[in-house]
C-alpha cells in the first residue's frame, strides 16, 4: 500500500519522458510506448539520448515488459504515430472487459483521498472533480451519509448519446471516455448527465505549461485542455496495466471494490480482496443510483447500513440545502 | 501551480490527521472495569480459527499481515496487533473493548462484528502471543495428538504441490508433499491457499484457515458458475501460505467455468454508438428529409434560372 | 376588389408604390447615426469576444453547473425570432390571409437578420470555436445539435430563397424607376431581377415556385425551433424532461416573432410615411395574431408548469419551487402575467391594438420572451438530481457577466445591421403582391 503515491508519480514520469520521445523497438518486437531515462541521467532530452549509440537504454514494451537495448538500435516513433496509437487503444478499449466498480457506503468517512489521487493523476484543479464525495440524507428521518460519485459508465449513456462529433464515446470494454483532441465544448454532454459527473475546462488547465510537451493520452485525459470536457475515466490507462483505478486504490477504508463483470470478481482496493461480485451485490442488497433513468449505470453502490464511522460533519446535507425547501 | 498542489494535498492530509496528532501523545487507555473483563469465548482451534478469518476481512487492511508490520501508512501507524509489546500490554478486555468502541480513525466494529467474532480475535492475537498461558495449557493438554504432526513435519525440500480437478464435480484437490529419506511424503497442517485467477487478483475458493490433512490433501468446490469470459476458461491457483518455511510453492490448473455473454458495446447500433454504428432507421429517415427539404429548394433554384431564360 | 381601377388610377397607384418604396431607400435621416451606435455595439463585442477567445470561457459566469447561459438563452432566442418569417409569409399567404400581403417582407427580414446570426450566436457559446469544422468532419447523426445545424442552414437557404423570389419582380420595376442610384446597386438589381420581363410565364414560374417554397418552409420552420428544443428535452433533467417541449417551444416563437415584426412595422410606418401599407387594420390583425398565439403559449405554460405542479414529483418539485417562489420568482411571474398574461388581457380591447399602444405591448412581449429564454435554460441546471457540492460558492448561482452580455448585445447589434442593411437596399413593399391584388400588374409591369 505504501507505494502507492511513488507509482503514480512513477507512471507520470514515464508519460513525460515518453512523450519527449516515443522510441520503437524492433529488438523486444513491439513497438515500445514509453521510453525510460537511462540510468547514468542522460534522460532529460531525446536527442543526447540518441546520439550516444553505446548507451543502453530501458524500454517498456506494449505489453508491459521492461527490456534494455543498445541507444544505437532505437528508432524514434514519429510523435503522430505514437498518438495515433494511444488514440486507437484508447477508443478501442481492452477486449473481453466489462469494468465494474461497487462503492461500499456503510465504510466511506469522507477521508477524500480518492478525490485527492484522483486529482493529482489527471491534473485537475481543485474545484474539479472526477470523483466527488456528497453528503447525502434522502429524507428528514433518514440517516446521513458520504457517498462517493465517480462517472457511472452507463450501459446507455445519456452523454455519448447527444456528442455532435464522437468526442465523448463508449469503448468495448464499457468505458465511457473524453477525447479532448477532438472535443468542441459545446457541453452538451454537460447538460445531458444526470450525474453531474462531467468537468469542464473553464480555465487554463492546472498544469498546462507544465504539461505542454506530453503527448495526449486518452486514457488519462492528460494533458487537460482549455475549452473541453473532461469526466472520470474509471483510469482506463492502470487498467491497461493491471492496476486498480487511482481512487480505488488510494482509498484507506476499504470503500471501493473494481472488477470485471465478465469474470465476476472485484477486488476491494485496500485490502486487496477479490470477491464474486454477484455474491457482494446480493447478499448486501447492492443498487445502482436512480435506475429510473434507464442509464444502467456500471457502478453499484452497497447501502450504508452497519456504519463504521458516525456521520461526522458539521455542514450542509442534501437536506439542509436551499432547493429541497 | 505544482506548489498549490502539494499544498493543498497537505493541508488535507493535516485537517485530516490534526485530532490524531494530538492522541498519538497519550496512550489509548480502556477503563479498568473494561480492561479486566475476561474473554468468554474458549481459546480453542475453531475460535482461532474463525478469529483469523475475521481479522483477515476487517483488521488486515489497517492492520496488515500479523507479524510483518505492513499495515496502512497512517498517523498514527496501525499497530502490528502480534507484536509481543503491544499484547503484553493489553489485556484480553482491552483489545476486544478497543475494537468494540473505535477510536478517531479506529473504527468501531460493534455493528460490524458480533461479540463472538469479536472475542475469537482476540483468541487469534492471543495465539501469537508467546507469554500467553492458555495457548500453552492448550498446547500442552494435547501433546499426544501434535505428536505425530511433528513428525510429518520434518519433510524437506523438494516440496510438490499438485492440483487436480474433477471438473464433473467442480472439485479440485490440492496435494502437498515434501521429502523425507529420499521418499515423498504428505505434510499435513501446512495452509494452502487455492483461487481463481481473475484480473486483478485471486478470488480464493477455498475455507479461509484450510490446511491440508494427513494425507496433505485439501479438497475444495469451486463455483462452476462463476462467469469467466466468452470461452469460460480460467486457471486455478494453489500456493503454499506459509513461504518463509516452504519458500514459493504454486500449482496451475486449467478449468471451464460459465461463458460470460459479453455485451458488445462497440458493434451495437444504439442512439449512443458511434458514428459508424448509428440506427439505420435514423440515417434514412434524416438523409430522405434532408433530400427532400433540398431538392426542393433545388427545383425552385431550376425555377429562378427558368424565369431569367424567359427574360431573355 | 377595387378590379375596376382605370388606366390613370392605376398609374398614379403604381407611380405611388415606386415613390414609397424608393423613400425608405434614399432618406437616411438618423441612418449614419443608427449604424455608428450598432458599429459601437460591435466594437465592444469584438473586445468582449477577443478576452473570451483568450482566456476561454472562464470570462463568463457559467461553470461546471449551470454550463449554459445566456448565449444558449440567446440562441434559442434568435431562432424564435426567425420562425416568425414562416408564420406570417407562409402560413398566412397558405391560407389566403390578404391582409398580410404588404407585411410579408418585413418578416421575412427579420427571419433573415435571426437566423443568419443564431448560426454565429451558438459559436460564440463553443469551448473550441476553433474546431467547428470538426461537426461535419466527425459529425454525428446522433446528436440534436447536429440535426440542429442540418435545420438551420437548411432554414437560412429557404429562408433566402424565400427572401430573393418574391424580390424579383420589385426589384425589376425599381431598377426602371430608380433614379441615380450607385453602380453597384444597380448591379445588384440587376443580377437578383433575372432579367424579369413580366411575362405571363415568368408570373405564372414565380407563383409555382414560391408556393413550394411556402409550402416546404413550414415543416422547415417547425423543424428548426422544436430540434432547437430538444437540445433541452433530449436531456434527463427536471424542468427539461418534458414532451411539450417542441410545440411549447415553436408557440413561443410565433409571440416573439410577431412583437417584432409589429416593432419593425412601427418604425417603418412612423420613419418613412408608410401608413398606407402598414394601416391602423394592419396593427389590429397583429394584434389579434398576437393575441392567437400569446393564447396558445399561454396553453401551453399551463400544461408546462401545471401538470408537474399538480405532482410534484421530487426533481420538478425542486425546479418549480425556484420559479414559483424562490430565487427566479420575481423573473418568473413577471415573464409570465407582464410579458405574457396582462398583454392577451390588453389586447383584446381594440384600443390597444392601435399602432403605438401595440407597439408598446410587443416590446413588453418581445423582452419577456428573452427573459423566458433565460429562465428556461439557467434553473433546471442550478438544481441537478444530485446535490452541488465541494465546489466554489460561485458554482450554486449564475448572473452574467459584461462580456456575455457585450457578446450577446453584439450578436443583437449584428442582427440589426443585416436588418437595417436590407430595408435599405431592397423594397420594403411587396409592389408587384399588391399591385396583383389591385389587378394592375399591367401597368406596374409597364416597360418605359
Amino acid at each position: 500500500m505504501s507505494d502507492k503515491k511513488s507509482k503514480n508519480n512513477s507512471r507520470r514520469e514515464f508519460l513525460k519522458i515518453g512523450s519527449l520521445f516515443g522510441v520503437g523497438v524492433a529488438a523486444a518486437g513491439a513497438a515500445a510506448y514509453s521510453g525510460f531515462a537511462s540510468q547514468d541521467g542522460h534522460g532529460t532530452s531525446g536527442e543526447t539520448i540518441l546520439s550516444e549509440s553505446e548507451q543502453k537504454i530501458k524500454v517498456l514494451t506494449e505489453d508491459g515488459t521492461l527490456a534494455e537495448i543498445k541507444a544505437s538500435e532505437l528508432t524514434p516513433i514519429k510523435k503522430d504515430e505514437y498518438t495515433d496509437a494511444l488514440q486507437s487503444q484508447g477508443r478501442e478499449g481492452i477486449a473481453g472487459k466489462h469494468w465494474a466498480m461497487v462503492i461500499d457506503l456503510s465504510r466511506c468517512r469522507n477521508v477524500r483521498a480518492c478525490m485527492a489521487s484522483c486529482q493529482n493523476a489527471h491534473h485537475l484543479r481543485d474545484e474539479q472533480h472526477h470523483i466527488n464525495v456528497l453528503r447525502m440524507q434522502d429524507d428528514r428521518n433518514t440517516e446521513p451519509y458520504f457517498m462517493p460519485k465517480p462517472c457511472f459508465h452507463c450501459d446507455n449513456p445519456p452523454c455519448t448519446k447527444v456528442c455532435p462529433v464522437d468526442a465523448t464515446f463508449k469503448r468495448q470494454d464499457g468505458i465511457v471516455l473524453i477525447d479532448n483532441e477532438r472535443c468542441i465544448g459545446c457541453r452538451f454532454c454537460i447538460a445531458a448527465c444526470p450525474y453531474s459527473a462531467r468537468v469542464f475546462n473553464w480555465f487554463e488547465p492546472k498544469d498546462a505549461e507544465k504539461d505542454e510537451e506530453l503527448l495526449y493520452n486518452v486514457e488519462l485525459n492528460v494533458p487537460q485542455k482549455k475549452g473541453t470536457v473532461s469526466k472520470c475515466l474509471f483510469s482506463a490507462d492502470r487498467l491497461r496495466e493491471g492496476k486498480l483505478p487511482y481512487c480505488v486504490s488510494a482509498c484507506p477504508n476499504g470503500v471501493y471494490y473494481f472488477g470485471d463483470l465478465n469474470e465476476d470478481a472485484v477486488t476491494n482496493g485496500t485490502s486487496g480482496e477479490t470477491v464474486r461480485f454477484s455474491e457482494l451485490i446480493r447478499q448486501n442488497a447492492g443498487y445502482t443510483l436512480m435506475p429510473e433513468l434507464g442509464t444502467k449505470p456500471n457502478v453499484y453502490y452497497l447501502p450504508p447500513k452497519n456504519r463504521m464511522f458516525p456521520f461526522e460533519f458539521k455542514g450542509k446535507t442534501t437536506l439542509d440545502d436551499e432547493h429541497h425547501g | 501551480m505544482k506548489k498549490n498542489n502539494i499544498i493543498t494535498n497537505f493541508s488535507v492530509l493535516l485537517i485530516l490527521l490534526m485530532p490524531l496528532m494530538g492522541w498519538t501523545q497519550s496512550e489509548w487507555m480502556v477503563s479498568d472495569t473494561k480492561q479486566k473483563e475476561k474473554n468468554p469465548v474458549a481459546f480453542s482451534d475453531a475460535s482461532v480459527k474463525d478469529g483469523k478469518v475475521q481479522f483477515m476481512a476487517n483488521c488486515k487492511s489497517c492492520h496488515g499481515d500479523p507479524g510483518k508490520d505492513n499495515g496502512l501508512p497512517l498517523v498514527p501507524k496501525p499497530t502490528d496487533l502480534t507484536l509481543q509489546a503491544f499484547l503484553d500490554l493489553n489485556t484480553d478486555g482491552s483489545i476486544y473493548h478497543k475494537m468494540t468502541d473505535g477510536q478517531i480513525t479506529m473504527p468501531s466494529y460493534k455493528a460490524i462484528l458480533s461479540d463472538q467474532q469479536r472475542w475469537s480475535i482476540v483468541n487469534f492475537l492471543r495465539s501469537m502471543d508467546k507469554n500467553h498461558k492458555v495457548a500453552e495449557s492448550v498446547a500442552a493438554s494435547k501433546p499426544q495428538k501434535e505428536a505425530p504432526k511433528e513428525e510429518v513435519a520434518i519433510a524437506e525440500a523438494p516440496y510438490y504441490l499438485s492440483l487436480s480437478v474433477d471438473a464433473a464435480k467442480n472439485e479440485a484437490t490440492t496435494v502437498f508433499q515434501g521429502t523425507l529419506n529420499g521418499e515423498k511424503t504428505a505434510i499435513e497442517g501446512a495452509e494452502i491457499f487455492i483461487g481463481i485467477k481473475r484480473y486483478f487478483n485471486n478470488l480464493p475458493v477455498m475455507d479461509a484457515g484450510a490446511t491440508t490433512n494427513s494425507q496433505g490433501i485439501i479438497k475444495t468446490s469451486y463455483p462452476g458458475d462463476l462467469l469467466s469470459g466468452e470461452d469460460g476458461k480460467a486457471e486455478l491457483i494453489a500456493y503454499v501460505i506459509d513461504t518463509e518455511t516452504y519458500g514459493e510453492i504454486t500449482a496451475h490448473q486449467e478449468i471451464t467455468l460459465s461463458p460470460a455473454h459479453p455485451n458488445h458495446f462497440k458493434d451495437t447500433r444504439a442512439l449512443w454508438a458511434d458514428r459508424s454504428h448509428f440506427p439505420w432507421w435514423l440515417m434514412i429517415t434524416y438523409l430522405s428529409i434532408v433530400l427532400i427539404v433540398w431538392s426542393v429548394m433545388a427545383k425552385v433554384v431550376i425555377n429562378m434560372l427558368k424565369i431569367k431564360s424567359l427574360g431573355k | 376588389m377595387s378590379e375596376s381601377l382605370s388606366k390613370e388610377e392605376a398609374k398614379i397607384l403604381v407611380d405611388k408604390y415606386a415613390e414609397d418604396a424608393i423613400r425608405p431607400m434614399k432618406n437616411h435621416k438618423g441612418f449614419i447615426l443608427w449604424m455608428g451606435f450598432l458599429g459601437l455595439v460591435l466594437v465592444i463585442f469584438a473586445y468582449a469576444y477577443f478576452l473570451q477567445l483568450r482566456d476561454g470561457l472562464s470570462v463568463t459566469a457559467m461553470r461546471d453547473y449551470v454550463s449554459w447561459g445566456l448565449y444558449i438563452a440567446n440562441f434559442v432566442f434568435f431562432v424564435a425570432a426567425s420562425l416568425v418569417g414562416m408564420l406570417i409569409s407562409a402560413v398566412l399567404g397558405l391560407l389566403n390571409q390578404k391582409w398580410v400581403k404588404p407585411i410579408t417582407r418585413v418578416s421575412e427580414i427579420i427571419a433573415l437578420g435571426f437566423v443568419l446570426i443564431a448560426g454565429l450566436v451558438i459559436i460564440t457559446d463553443m469551448g473550441r470555436p476553433d474546431r467547428f469544422l470538426n461537426l461535419f468532419l466527425h459529425g454525428r447523426l446522433q446528436s440534436p445539435i447536429v440535426w440542429d445545424v442540418t435545420v438551420i442552414i437548411t432554414y437560412t437557404a429557404i429562408s433566402t430563397l424565400l427572401f430573393l423570389l418574391p424580390l424579383i419582380p420589385d426589384l425589376a420595376f425599381i431598377k426602371r424607376r430608380m433614379k441615380d442610384m450607385p453602380k453597384w446597386q444597380y448591379h445588384i438589381y440587376n443580377v437578383l431581377s433575372l432579367g424579369w420581363m413580366g411575362t405571363a410565364e415568368q408570373y405564372k414560374l414565380l407563383h409555382k415556385s414560391i408556393r413550394m417554397l411556402s409550402i416546404i418552409i413550414v415543416p422547415v420552420a417547425l423543424s428548426i425551433h422544436t430540434v432547437t428544443s430538444w437540445l433541452f428535452a433530449s436531456t434527463l433533467r427536471s424542468g427539461w424532461d418534458t414532451t411539450i417541449f417542441g410545440p411549447y417551444f415553436v408557440a413561443g416563437a410565433f409571440v416573439a416573432g410577431a412583437a417584432a415584426v409589429i416593432i419593425l412595422m412601427f418604425i417603418l410606418r412612423s420613419n418613412y410615411k408608410l401608413e398606407d401599407y402598414f394601416t391602423d387594420h394592419h396593427f389590429d390583425m397583429m394584434g389579434r395574431l398576437l393575441v392567437l398565439v400569446s393564447l396558445l403559449y399561454a396553453y401551453f405554460n399551463i400544461n408546462e408548469f401545471l401538470v408537474p405542479a399538480y405532482k410534484m414529483r421530487s426533481g420538478e418539485a425542486v425546479h418549480l419551487y425556484t420559479l414559483f417562489q424562490g430565487a427566479y420568482a420575481g423573473l418568473f411571474w413577471s415573464v409570465q402575467i407582464i410579458g405574457m398574461g396582462l398583454p392577451i388581457i390588453f389586447m383584446m380591447f381594440k384600443e390597444w391594438r392601435k399602432p403605438a399602444n401595440l407597439t408598446f405591448i410587443a416590446i413588453i412581449v418581445l423582452i419577456a420572451a428573452f427573459i423566458k429564454r433565460i429562465i428556461i435554460v439557467v434553473p433546471t441546471l442550478l438544481h441537478p438530481y444530485l446535490p452541488i457540492q465541494n465546489v466554489p460558492e460561485k458554482f450554486h448561482q449564475y448572473f452574467p457577466t459584461w462580456i456575455e452580455m457585450a457578446v450577446t448585445a453584439g450578436a443583437f447589434a449584428m442582427a440589426l445591421i443585416i436588418i437595417t442593411i436590407l430595408l435599405k437596399v431592397f423594397p420594403v413593399i411587396p409592389m408587384w403582391e399588391l399591385a396583383e391584388e389591385k389587378g394592375i400588374t399591367e401597368e406596374f409591369e409597364k416597360q418605359e
